[in-house]
Order: structure tokens, then C-alpha cells, then sequence
């Protein structure tokens, strides 16, 4: 990737953060451009067509449905961060995760955006296909999957480890919408862990088979590979912006008294 | 004669070790402290003053609060002998025509065997209806299109195996509704001759392949007659082992392995003998065996045994500064030994396992210039400094302060280098032997046997025990103990093989637990060296008392053994070990095996090779005794392994305890000490 930290980039991520000071309602109120603006990095078409549905979404939302946590992020409530913030999903149908008791199962935590207002990784590679890939690796090594869906929190290291409390085996993973992905054990601390994915924009769908397979051989007591990774010391700078928007979009999803539910993919 | 303090230094090959003691009035000796680092530069050049320094001040620091300073340094003679070790396949194989995939996925699915004919997935349409097929998926078609589309087929052919290219047999089989065995992971799938026969076998879970390993077996799959049958023979016998495998029927296709011409050794000795290389190490010490007392061995010119050779010589030039054809090789040890080695023309990266032969040569060198060594570190420091005996028989005086022992006695010092050999008899005679290949040998073979990268790893597999962590709260040891902690493990160690090395002292030695205790030795202690000097003295002059005179010094020590601080790791909060990941991809079983058999074919066949040269006659039985010394006998399993094997000749073995607290280190600086003793009583 040959990226230049230059003006153009600097200015760009002032912009955006100014932007969305604007939208939470911190000041001038003028604010009309939508973050999509702001998305530096690769842009496909899926991605372009996720952010149209999310902003549809945004449209008919009701303001009041909104829990008293999320009114005190957006304090304003105001036009702009409902035209840019998408409509918070109610999952309350949906059932709690249970406590898994099978030891062959290696739970995957996903954040609380995932697959609904978040359908793309951080580089446009559709979420359906990367939980699709980590369950292959999963069952490649011949242990069975479980999907689960965190509403408490948006923090990686915590996710993973709450699947990994509520998996059978004791090994779970952590995988927010951005792509960012953490394999996990109920026994460590929680920024501790077995195996941490933190570049999200470095992933490909052969990297999520291979953390699938790796947190199945954890499960067998099997000395894992090291999962291959490239560093991109550019990644920072490129994506730093983007990756700050999703995650702000994945904690604004949170709905802390529905704890973690059972996610069918 | 006033009181005296001396300290004797031995510079070894890898480590320089110091010893500081004093002699009072009465001339009984008190033993002070002693200390090691390790060597710098090569053993007998210049270089090595430095190291010396160091080893000294460490050495006179533990002397206690007030320093001992010695007024005389005592310099080993050291043996004039350098070793070195090199390697050689003689074997390889290659697979002719694509002819055979056998390797070992970590997740093949299903299991059996079944024959078809060879078809890529995207020629399906062209099977003919009725006919049993085997098909090969490139990477580029997902498991969810490869189950659909040869459950699609099933019902016009019959298929009756998969070959993948990606990882993805599981996933695959569970998608089939017929289910049969599936290969995956083989990486040149495109190579694979399309349209014919081929055999494809998948062991079950914990078990090996049967039928591709078994020349019939292929002969039975694929109906070939006993001419072919002949011919699979070098197919089978790669294949054994394997937990999948796949066949193929080629017109040329076969597996050959053959002998890569390694050349002869000529050994120029009482006989003259040559010998060829690929006849295994048996045969090769056969020879040294018949040629007596070896005066050189070469190589046959432009074949790897003669570049082998060529190489250590080289070596040794640059080490000693004498020119090439100057170097005599006095001494060789092959070792038969397997290399993990890549397959020419295989298909899925398949090795195999080649024959090979280690070799470690001893080269005899001009003697080492000590005296210009014992004259630069008098000058620099000030104190005088001599030579003051030869090794073996220095080593053999420190080794006699191990308790329980008594004259005659022979040692046995197990270095990197070479394993040498002494034996003091009551009379005083000293035989000396040096015998090529020691540690360095066992680093090689663990590193060729197990493939891998650096020498560093296989080096610390030899020196420590392995345990596999199986939870991040407990690790399987060895011996099959299970040990358990109360915080989780590193995550990074999680399923590993791993080292268990023990925690360092500061100065990067083992146990030094002598600089805290020298006036425990006081009173039993200098009684005792006492009496192992005038054992020695007296085995000088002819006396047979030398051996009551150490039976009594033994009894007088065990006071001075009690008030030694026992240093137990063992008991602390901390665990005595760290623990080191092995990064390759190997079971412990088989690091143990490799380990175990490497030390076995070195040490035990060189122990055996040495102590017949000095024993009486020859006669391994007239050995009376023998203390293990040196830097090898402090490893963990190879004084058993000696232990065992000689007590069939009704040998006592064991690892020495000098002055009873330096284990079997610190012998020859120790031996040098007594000497200075021995010397001054001599000239009475």
C-alpha cells in the first residue's frame, strides 16, 4: 500500500473528527455531510450499498425507542446524528446465550453491529463470508461452532472472553464488525489472550478459516501455526478514521440489559 | 613453609575454570572457592588470558570477605587435541512421473482405501457412466461447489476418493452424502497425471496406512503382476508411516531411491584400511578399530566424504595456524544417522527420511603454546604463573576428591570436543586416551535427525527435559507426571512441546555453592585432600595404602558435607525452570527418542571405545572404577545411560563430585591445586 501521511490526509481526518463532534451534537449544528464522506480507504460497491441501507435504516427510526445510555452519548438528538447514526436494532425477541456445555464447541462472540447496521469488514469484505470462513476453519479441525452476539460491550478482548466463558470448551473468539478478532480463553485475563488479530485491514477471508482452525486446535490441546499476518505500518494512518467511526457505530448498538444472545448466522 | 594460597586454572574448550586454595603452615589444604566463564578465543591461544582474568576475580569475589589473593597461577597442559564434526547424506530419494503423493495432513477425512481413475472436478461430464473415479479439487473450487457438484455426479460414476489442493478435507466429507476418503493439502494437485489408475488410502485417527505401505497391498489395489510388484517395492517403503497416501499407476512413474556416491575414508594407521562410506557407521569404526593407532584418514578425492574431510581439516587450520597438509586426523567416530531430507518431484512436500553419517574427527595439533599463555597472564597480572601438569592427570587427582572413591580410578571427561580418557593405577601409571566426538556430535545428530533450523535449538534440547503443555494450567512431563500451577501459563506456550531449562545462576554457571562454604571445609575437608595428596604422593613412590589412606579421608568428610548449604529450587515459590517453546512442529516423543538415541550412539560407544584402551589388557573388566567428569557428565541423563551400560561389565560409574560441591566440573582446576601440594612435598 503506497500511502502518503501527507496535508490531504491530515486534513481530511481533522474534518472527519470535527464532523462527528458536529453529529453528536457538541456545537455548530450545521453539520449535513454524512460520515460515508469521511471513510477513507478502499471503497466497493457492497460497501457503498451497505452504507445506503444503514442510512435508510436511519431514516425511520423513532427517537424514543432509543435506551437512556445511548440519549446520554448523542445529547443533542438532533437532525444530523439521526441522518448518520443508524436505527438501534431491538434484539429483545431474541434468546440469552446459554452456557455451553459441549467441549468440542469453540463459541464465536460477534459485536453488537454485526451483520445488522455493520455488513462489511473494515475493507469491504462481507461479514457473512468472514463468520462463514471462521466456522469452516472451526469445522475443518472437527469441533462445532456456536455463534453468540455481545450487547454489553464493543471491546474485542472482552467479547472473546465472554464467548470463551460461555463455550463448552473453555476457547472462544472475539470478532467485532470492523474485523478486528481475538481468540480467547475463560481462564485468562481479559488483555490477556491466546491469539490477538489487531489489524483489522490486514484480514482476508483465508485469515478467519485459519483463526478458526486454530482456536479448534486450542480446543484439542494441539500446538496451533501461528496464524501468517502482514504489518502494514501504513494501516494506521489509512484506516485510523474508519476504524474510529465503526466502532463508534458498533458501541451505539450496545443494549447493556440484554447481556449477550444467541446470533443464528 | 608458610601458609600459601594457589589457584589452578583449566582452559577448556568452551569454558575456563578456576580453582583458589591455601595451604597453612602445616601444609594442609584448604580449598577456597572456584568459578567459570567461558572461554575466550580458541583453547591454547593468547586470547584466552582474558577469560582467565575474569574467571579469577569471580573466583577470588568468593573467596569471602577477605579476600583470598593467590600468589601462584597453575596453567593445565592442555590436550593437544581439537575436535570436530561434519555430515553427509548417502542417500536420496526422487519420485519418478508423479507416481505417489504420501504425506501427513493434519485433518485428511474419512477413512480406507478405494481405487479409481484420476479426474479433475471440472471434467466430471466426461466420466463414463459407470466407472469408479477419484477426483482431484484445485484450490480454486470451494468445498461447498466440490460437495455439491460430486454429489451431483454420484449418481452416473462412481466416486470413490478425493484428492484437495486447499485445506479443506473435513469440511468437504461432511457435505457428502456418500461418504469416501479425501486427501487434502497437496500442493502441486495440478501435477497429478489425469485419467489414471490410482489407489488412495486415509488411515484411521491414531494409526498408519496399511495397504499403500504394503507392496501387495498396492499390487492387490491396483492388479499389477509381480514384475510391477517388484517395482512399487521403493513406493511402499516410502509410504510406511504415512497417514494418507495416494498411488498412481504411471508407465515410468516408480519411487527411486538411490545411493549418492559418498566416497571412501582411507585410514592410514598400524593397518591400512579404506572403507566405504555408505557401509554405515559399523563398518567405518570397524576399520578404525583394525587400523590400530591411527596416524591420519583422508578422503577419496572429489566425493563427499573426501570434501567432509577436507572441511573439518580447513577448520582446523584456521583454528591451530598449522598448515593444512600439516593436520593429522587421529581419530574418527561416524555415526549412522536419518536426515529429514525434501522428496525430488513430490507433489505435496513431502520428505523423507535419508541416510546419512555423521562423522567427528579428532585432529592432534602442534603442542598448544601455554607457556607463552602463563607468561602473558604473569605479566599482566602480576603473580607468577607455570605450567603445571597434563590434563588427564590433573582431571584424575580433582576427580579423586569425589567422595567414595579410591585409587586405581579412571575418569572419564566428556567435553564437546572429545571424550578423553584416564586411568590412574594404584602404582601410579597414568594411561591416557582422546577419543574424537562428544557433545558437539549430539548437537548435530539432534539437529539433522529432528530438521532443524539452528544449531542453538538442538543444543538446548540436548542439555534439557521437555514436558508438553496440555492446559494453561497444567504440563505432562516426560516421565508422564503431570504438574499443575496456580496461574495460567504464558497463552504462547498453549499446546506446545517445551523446554524445561533450569533458571541460571548470575555468573552463568550451575551450582557454585563452594564460595559459600570454605570453612566448612576447614576441618574435615583439608583432612581429607589431605590424604588424597598422600594417596597420590604414596601411588607415586609404589605404596598400596593409597586406597586406605582415601577410604579414611572419605569418612572425615561427611561432617563438611552436612554444613554445605543444600541449594533446593525445588522447594521456593518460583518453579525451578523456564520454560522454552520448541517451534517446530515435532511431538515430544519423538525430541525425546531422537535425544536419547543421539547421546546413546556418542557417548556410550565412545565410553566403551575409550575405557578399552586404557583398561588393563583391554579387558573392560579390569576397570575399577570410574567417575564421569566434564561438561557432558553434567547433563541429565547421560551418567544413568553410562551408568547402566557399563554396570554389565561390573564397572562403578558415576558422575563426579568435586571437593563434593562442583559436581563433576572444576576437576583438572582442582587436580591443579593438590599438584602445587604434591610439588612442594615432592621437593621435601
Amino acid at each position: 500500500m503506497n500511502m502518503e501521511v501527507n496535508e490531504v490526509l491530515v486534513r481530511q481526518i481533522t474534518e472527519a473528527v470535527i464532523r462527528e463532534l458536529h453529529m453528536r451534537g457538541y456545537g455548530i449544528k450545521n453539520g449535513t455531510a454524512g460520515i460515508d464522506e469521511a471513510e477513507t480507504g478502499d471503497r466497493n460497491n457492497r460497501d457503498k450499498n451497505s452504507r445506503s441501507e444503514n442510512n435508510e435504516s436511519a431514516n425511520d427510526r423513532n427517537a424514543n425507542d432509543r435506551s437512556n445510555m445511548a440519549q446520554s452519548v448523542r445529547p443533542g438528538g438532533n437532525a444530523t446524528a439521526a441522518a448518520v447514526l443508524p436505527e438501534k436494532v431491538d434484539y429483545s425477541g431474541y434468546p440469552q446465550a446459554r452456557q455451553g456445555t459441549d467441549p468440542k464447541e469453540v463459541v464465536i462472540g460477534v459485536g453488537a453491529a454485526f451483520g445488522t447496521v455493520i455488513k462489511n469488514t473494515i475493507t469491504g469484505i462481507p461479514l457473512d463470508e468472514v463468520i462463514k470462513a471462521m466456522i469452516a476453519g472451526i469445522e475443518e479441525e472437527g469441533m462445532t461452532a456456536r455463534v453468540v452476539k455481545n450487547l454489553r460491550t464493543s471491546d474485542v478482548c472482552f467479547i472473546g472472553l465472554e464467548a470463551a466463558k460461555l463455550s463448552g470448551s473453555g476457547f472462544g473468539i472475539g470478532l467485532q464488525s470492523k474485523g478486528t478478532a481475538v481468540i480467547h480463553h475463560k481462564a485468562l485475563y481479559p488483555l490477556s489472550n491466546l491469539e490477538l488479530f489487531p489489524q483489522a485491514p490486514q484480514m482476508t477471508l483465508e485469515t478467519y478459516f485459519a483463526i478458526g482452525k486454530n482456536a479448534a486446535r486450542y480446543v484439542k490441546g494441539e500446538k496451533v501455526v501461528p496464524v501468517p499476518g502482514t504489518n502494514d505500518p501504513m494501516v494506521r494512518a489509512k484506516y485510523q478514521v474508519k476504524a474510529a467511526l465503526m466502532h463508534i457505530r458498533e458501541t451505539d448498538q450496545l443494549c447493556p440489559e440484554l447481556n449477550i444472545i444467541e446470533w443464528a448466522v | 613453609m608458610g601458609s600459601k594460597t594457589v589457584a589452578g586454572i583449566d582452559i577448556g574448550n568452551s569454558t575456563t575454570e578456576v580453582c583458589i586454595g591455601t595451604f597453612d603452615e602445616k601444609g594442609s589444604l584448604t580449598f577456597l572457592s572456584g568459578a567459570r566463564t567461558v572461554t575466550t578465543g580458541t583453547k591454547g591461544t593468547p586470547e584466552n588470558v582474558r577469560g582467565i582474568r575474569t574467571a579469577l576475580e569471580l573466583a577470588v569475589e568468593k573467596t569471602g570477605p577477605y579476600r583470598a589473593f593467590p600468589e601462584v597461577l597453575l596453567l593445565n597442559e592442555a590436550a593437544p587435541v581439537i575436535g570436530d564434526t561434519a555430515m553427509e547424506t548417502i542417500t536420496e530419494t526422487i519420485i519418478m512421473e508423479s507416481s505417489m503423493i504420501g504425506h501427513n495432513p493434519s485433518t485428511p477425512a474419512g477413512v480406507g482405501q478405494a481405487v479409481g481413475e484420476i479426474i479433475r472436478i471440472d471434467h466430471l461430464a466426461r466420466a463414463i457412466p459407470g466407472k469408479s473415479y477419484i477426483v482431484t479439487i484445485p484450490g480454486e473450487v470451494s468445498y461447498e461447489t466440490a460437495a455439491s457438484q460430486l454429489n451431483a455426479a454420484w449418481n452416473q460414476i462412481q466416486i470413490t476418493g478425493a484428492i484437495l489442493q486447499r485445506d479443506e478435507a473435513v469440511l468437504v466429507y461432511n457435505r457428502l452424502l456418500h461418504k469416501v476418503p479425501i486427501l487434502d493439502e497437496v500442493a502441486k494437485l495440478e501435477q497429478i497425471p489425469e485419467f489414471r489408475k490410482a489407489a488412495i488410502e486415509v488411515a484411521p485417527p491414531g494409526q498408519m496406512i496399511r495397504m499403500l505401505s504394503n507392496p501387495y497391498g498396492i499390487a492387490t489395489l491396483l492388479a499389477l503382476d509381480a514384475d510391477e510388484t517388484r517395482q512399487v517395492m521403493p513406493i511402499a517403503k516410502s509410504l510406511i508411516g504415512k497417514r494418507s497416501a495416494v498411488v498412481i499407476r504411471t508407465p515410468g512413474g516408480n519411487v527411486r531411491e538411490q545411493t549418492i556416491p559418498a566416497g571412501e575414508i582411507y585410514i592410514n594407521g598400524e593397518q591400512w584400511r579404506s572403507v566405504q562410506i555408505d557401509a554405515g557407521a559399523e563398518k567405518i569404526m570397524e576399520a578404525v578399530r583394525e587400523a590400530g593407532v591411527i596416524t591420519d584418514v583422508d578422503g577419496q578425492e572429489n566425493s563427499n566424504v573426501g570434501h567432509m574431510l577436507r572441511r573439518i581439516k580447513n577448520g582446523m587450520h584456521r583454528v591451530s595456524g598449522q598448515r593444512p597438509e600439516d593436520i593429522r586426523i587421529t581419530d574418527i567416530l561416524a555415526v549412522d544417522t536419518l536426515a529429514p531430507v525434501r522428496i525430488a518431484g513430490a507433489l505435496a512436500e513431502e520428505t523423507c527420511m535419508e541416510k546419512a553419517v555423521g562423522v567427528a574427527a579428532m585432529v592432534k595439533t602442534s603442542r598448544l603454546p601455554m607457556q607463552e599463555i602463563a607468561d602473558r597472564l604473569g605479566n599482566e597480572m602480576g603473580i607468577p604463573a607455570r605450567v603445571a601438569g597434563v590434563e588427564a592427570v590433573m582431571a584424575s587427582m580433582g576427580a579423586l576428591t569425589t567422595p567414595g572413591t579410591k585409587l586405581p580410578l579412571a575418569i572419564l571427561d566428556m567435553g564437546g570436543g572429545s571424550t578423553d580418557a584416564a586411568l590412574v593405577t594404584e602404582d601410579g601409571r597414568v594411561s591416557v586416551t582422546h577419543q574424537a566426538g562428544a557433545g558437539e556430535l549430539v548437537t548435530m545428530l539432534i539437529q539433522t535427525e529432528l530438521g532443524l533450523h539452528s544449531r542453538m535449538t538442538a543444543e538446548r534440547i540436548k542439555r534439557s527435559p521437555l514436558a508438553k503443555v496440555e492446559s494453561l494450567f497444567h504440563i505432562r512431563l516426560e516421565s508422564g507426571e503431570i504438574h499443575f500451577f496456580e496461574e495460567p501459563l504464558n497463552p504462547r506456550l498453549f499446546g506446545c512441546v517445551v523446554l524445561l531449562e533450569q533458571r541460571r545462576t548470575p555468573d552463568g554457571g550451575g551450582s557454585d555453592a563452594a564460595g559459600k562454604a570454605p570453612r566448612a571445609d576447614d576441618s574435615g575437608g583439608a583432612d581429607a585432600v589431605d590424604a588424597i595428596g598422600k594417596a597420590i604422593r604414596a601411588a607415586g613412590g609404589g605404596s598400596d595404602t593409597a586406597g586406605k589412606a582415601l577410604g579414611t579421608a572419605g569418612a572425615a568428610d561427611e561432617n563438611a558435607v552436612r554444613e554445605n548449604p543444600i541449594q533446593t529450587v525445588l522447594g521456593s515459590s518460583e518453579d525451578p525452570w523456564e520454560m522454552v517453546r520448541i517451534e517446530e512442529d515435532l511431538t515430544l516423543e519423538r525430541i525425546a527418542d531422537v535425544r536419547r538415541e543421539a547421546k546413546r550412539k556418542v557417548f556410550v560407544t565412545n565410553a566403551l571405545r575409550a575405557l578399552e584402551t586404557i583398561a588393563p589388557e583391554h579387558d573392560l573388566r579390569k576397570v575399577p572404577n570410574v567417575v564421569l567428569v566434564g561438561g557432558s557428565a553434567e547433563d541429565f541423563e547421560i551418567p544413568e545411560m553410562l551408568l547402566e551400560e557399563l554396570s554389565k561389565y561390573g564397572v562403578l560409574c558415576g558422575r563426579g563430585n568435586i571437593r563434593k560441591t562442583e559436581g563433576p566440573r572444576n576437576a583438572v582446576a582442582t587436580g591443579l591445586v593438590m599438584s602445587w601440594w604434591g610439588s612442594c612435598h615432592g621437593n621435601e
